[in-house]
């Protein structure tokens, strides 16, 4: 819970903010930044519960792929604030140690109904110019968010499970040496399934959170589809969900999400069938990829 | 051979042009699939104008396993697709009486409806004489999907052709006939529905 920035536009923002310190002397306010947020995504930039800050005042600045880049800025008239030109900083308001540059901030209030917020980043204005950009500010947790998360595709025709848990396990560790086909060695008992993938005894159906436990990523799990919210609280904390579908007539196919959007729509991602934006009626209501239903859910850690 | 252009229902198209803001508005959108995006924003109405759209129709392990005839399979939905370059996106709305949006794939792991239908017709010049109008079939729990090119008058034989990737026991782009194709995938079928089990999945 806390303030956190959308970034609705098309290239990498960096934001700057001031926030309320009680424990600077003279001005009790910081100023911090650059958090970067990628297209698509978001990020927490103040983690408290906003009904119970001290000061629901602070201000902010954001600019667009560059620093100097296209930006959301305030009056300049009266908020420049001086701050680190293109570097990582956490200062009190007085300290200008490293600051090379001034901005003029935006001026904003919270409310104190939330205990989030999220400012939505739109289109950037000119650069270095005040009063520029297109931004909103909306109670509650961001309504999109994508993380970089790919199931990739399944090396064998009934290999989803595997397909999916070795893309969880590259997810939370680039560095992760793990393979389809030991996931599926593992599963069954076996070794040689990455010698002879394609074999009866190895192209075989499998359990996916058995296959999430083998390589260390599985939460918790439950037989029944999650709520949008639970799957957006999910993605936003960067632990990507996995869910089963079951096809009418019989068998099933596990596929991973990736991201969220307004409206209870979801990304997913699926070892067969790639990318797609869905709506969660489709995965519950029985129609997804012509006729699966939503029936399972992993969460992963 | 002769391969109609489907007509799409009005009320597919409307449901695809409802979700004109949600469509601009995703990040995602404009992140995976940049230029149907900005195509998006240039014609707004471009989404009630997609390249190709053709009826989705399904089949279940159940039926397959049992030798079914394809005239069990039922009509799920109707997908709408654009191809910009080698951007292709394919938009999904249901079948029925109350159509509602399904999704949008904007990355496919397989050559476009539009290309395997082309290449189909390319392809096919034994079947010249014929007039044919496209169907996806789909077989979801198989992992299957295949032109299904319904005879026109509906008196004469269908043709199925297996898009790839396709699983062992059926050749990628080769004719077969309604039943030839079920009997290719019934051992697969069988053998699936006798190992399922609730939360085992492929």
């Amino acid at each position: 819970m806390g303030l956190w920035y959308q970034n609705s536009y098309t290239d990498p923002v960096y934001v700057a903010i001031l926030w309320f310190d009680s424990g600077c002397s003279g001005q009790p306010w910081r100023k911090s930044g650059w958090y970067q947020v990628a297209p698509g995504s978001s990020v927490e930039i103040v983690g408290a519960s906003l009904k119970t800050i001290p000061d629901s005042n602070f201000a902010w600045f954001a600019q667009a792929d560059w620093a100097d880049g296209p930006c959301w800025s305030g009056d300049p008239a009266h908020n420049w604030y001086a701050i680190p030109h293109n570097a990582a900083f956490s200062q009190c308001y007085s300290d200008n140690s490293g600051c090379n540059a001034a901005y003029p901030f935006n001026a904003a209030t919270l409310a104190r109904s939330s205990v989030d917020a999220t400012v939505v980043l739109l289109q950037p204005g000119v650069a270095g110019r005040g009063f520029q950009g297109c931004s909103y500010v909306m109670a509650g947790q961001p309504t999109a968010h994508l993380l970089n998360f790919t199931v990739p595709s399944q090396l064998e025709s009934l290999w989803c499970w595997a397909a999916v848990a070795t893309g969880v396990a590259h997810y939370y560790n680039s560095a992760s040496t793990v393979t389809q086909c030991q996931v599926v060695n593992n599963q069954l008992g076996r070794t040689d399934c990455c010698r002879n993938p394609g074999s009866s005894n190895c192209n075989v159906t499998g359990f996916v959170d058995k296959a999430l436990t083998f390589v260390g990523h599985l939460k918790s799990e439950q037989s029944s589809a999650a709520t949008y919210s639970a799957i957006s609280e999910a993605v936003i904390a960067g632990t990507p969900p996995c869910i089963r579908i079951g096809w009418s007539g019989g068998g099933g196919h596990f596929i991973g999400f990736f991201g969220i959007e307004p409206t209870n729509l979801v990304w997913v991602t699926d070892p067969i069938y790639g990318q797609s934006l869905v709506s969660t009626a489709t995965l519950t209501g029985g129609t997804y990829q012509g006729n699966g239903t939503w029936t399972n859910t992993y969460f992963t850690q | 051979m002769p391969i109609e252009r489907p007509q799409p229902p009005q009320p597919s198209i409307d449901v695809l042009q409802a979700m004109l803001p949600a469509l601009m508005g995703s990040a995602g959108i404009r992140h995976s699939a940049p230029k149907f995006a900005a195509s998006l924003v240039n014609s707004p109405r471009s989404l009630s104008s997609p390249g190709l759209s053709y009826p989705v129709y399904t089949l279940g392990l159940d039926s397959v396993a049992a030798g079914a005839r394809l005239s069990k399979a039922k009509l799920a939905a109707w997908r709408h697709e654009f191809s910009s370059g080698e951007e292709v996106v394919a938009a999904e709305v249901s079948a029925g009486r109350q159509p509602r949006f399904n999704g949008i794939n904007v990355h496919s792991r397989f050559r476009s409806v539009s290309e395997e239908l082309r290449s189909a017709a390319e392809t096919s010049k034994g079947l010249a004489d014929q007039s044919y109008q496209p169907r996806l079939l789909q077989i979801s729990a198989l992992g299957v999907r295949a032109l299904w090119l319904k005879s026109q008058p509906p008196s004469r034989a269908d043709v199925v052709i297996p898009l790839a990737p396709t699983p062992p026991g059926l050749t990628a782009n080769r004719h077969y006939s309604p039943a030839e194709f079920i009997e290719a995938l019934r051992p697969a079928a069988e053998a699936l529905l006798r190992t399922d089990a609730p939360g085992k999945g492929a």
